[in-house]
């Protein structure tokens, strides 16, 4: 089975303690990726040559503006340009303080209003992951965005918020590699929601869609 | 050790044509800068190994012209630059026509008016490159461009257009927005950082009369000098 690396904050984590999301991500990719964790001791430390032994790195730290170092973004930006998987989930999309990883995720944060109830619609993307994805309503936190002017991204799932609709989950290639966000994810329950897409997406990523 | 620099171009005519004594002028400049400046056409052949043995690549012209975002040399590109390389790309930003390229550079060529003399003003801003440097005009073609909002870009040089010489309305949208308009500046020059890289983009450089102007060679030669962590 294919490897995957979860990134991301036990004990310094505020609101996302990755304790709990972790068995969630374990579920959802069960027979496509064995996930391993590198938290907030660990993943400082991560350089290239440690990511490449993954095929799969979910990117969900919270304190990236104290844990994050260039050598650690030139290793994320090597992995992908040259072929490596990132896919970064909720609160992993918070990393202002990197533009770098604002351009692989074609994204940047803007902000999000309170914890509600929230209808997630596919969009009319005839691709290959969007096949079986229907609408979802849960509970979250509205993420919003500003999209990268250059890089064509896939939306596949859009966000309803009063009267307009958001990028939700979307993918692209990024050099040789392949990137894909996904912007609810608050809470394990909320990954286990989003099973359908994001097993698309590991799929994907895997090399078997 | 000796510090290298590679010049990727092209030498075909007719466009920008490099071999016209635009290449002379280059290497010119950047040999008081460097230890050695190489030259090459064939940029689509190098890889990462080769970008690294160079301590700054120098990107004229279009090399990158039909370039896909999987090409090892464009791949290789990003590697050397986030990894601690250093680029400056000088007229026509090729990277751009790629996605990625666009957002790690800065920009996409939008248009130009026509060759022209401009008047050109280093940017409010304390930065090494601009020690000593004063504003000038040069014979040029003034490249605007779309611009990526999220890299944090310190703009360097910028166009002025405070004699409304630049353009009469022309064949293309927004053009004429820089007609008898006093005031407007428009950037033509910036520096970032990428990871551990430096990136510059510069405009002017539409033909070897361009690197003949005392003010611009010695903006270049700074450029060169940030570049390698001398200022």
């Amino acid at each position: 089975m294919k490897k995957a690396i979860l990134i991301g904050d036990y004990e310094i984590a505020r609101l996302h303690p990755l304790a709990g999301i972790d068995d969630a991500l374990r579920e959802v990719f069960k027979d496509v990726f064995e996930i391993y964790t590198a938290n907030e001791k660990v993943y400082p430390n991560l350089n290239y040559n440690s990511l490449t032994q993954y095929d799969l790195i979910i990117f969900m730290s919270e304190k990236w503006s104290i844990t994050a170092s260039k050598e650690l973004v030139a290793s994320l930006v090597t992995y992908v340009v040259n072929g490596g998987c990132l896919l970064a989930i909720h609160h992993g999309l918070i990393v202002n303080n990197t533009y770098e990883l604002n351009l692989l995720f074609a994204s940047r944060y803007k902000g999000h209003a309170p914890y509600c109830e929230l209808d997630y619609l596919p969009t009319e993307s005839d691709c290959s992951l969007a096949e079986g994805i229907a609408p979802i309503t849960a509970y979250d936190e509205p993420y919003m965005f500003d999209m990268d002017v250059f890089k064509k991204t896939n939306v596949i799932m859009e966000m309803v918020y009063g009267n307009y609709k958001y990028p939700a989950i979307w993918f692209h290639y990024w050099g040789k590699g392949k990137v894909a966000c996904m912007a609810p994810g608050h809470s394990a329950e909320s990954i286990r929601v989003f099973a359908a897409p994001l097993r698309n997406i590991g799929i994907w990523m895997s090399g078997d869609k | 050790m000796k510090k290298r620099a590679l010049i990727c171009s092209d030498f075909e005519p007719g466009f920008h044509y490099f071999l016209n004594g635009t290449q002379d002028e280059m290497v010119h400049i950047f040999n008081e800068v460097f230890d050695s400046v190489h030259v090459t056409d064939d940029f689509f052949s190098k890889t990462i190994a080769d970008f690294t043995k160079y301590d700054c690549l120098i990107l004229y012209n279009v090399p990158l012209f039909g370039a896909k975002r999987s090409d090892n040399a464009f791949t290789g590109l990003i590697d050397y630059v986030v990894n601690g390389g250093s680029i400056i790309v000088i007229h026509i930003i090729s990277p751009g026509a790629i996605d990625e390229g666009a957002q790690v550079f800065g920009g996409r060529f939008r248009m130009h008016p026509p060759y022209n003399r401009y008047r050109i003003e280093p940017a409010d801003v304390s930065h090494p490159i601009l020690e000593g440097i004063e504003p000038f005009e040069i014979d040029d073609e003034l490249h605007q461009l779309y611009t990526e909002e999220f890299i944090e870009k310190t703009i360097l040089l910028n166009c002025v257009n405070d004699d409304g010489r630049i353009c009469a309305r022309g064949p293309i949208p927004h053009q004429d927005i820089y007609a008898k308009n006093g005031g407007i500046k428009v950037p033509i020059a910036w520096c970032h950082e990428f990871g551990k890289g430096r990136i510059i983009y510069t405009c002017p450089g539409h033909n070897a009369e361009s690197f003949k102007n005392p003010e611009y060679r010695r903006f270049l030669k700074r450029c060169g000098k940030w570049l390698l962590r001398k200022l």
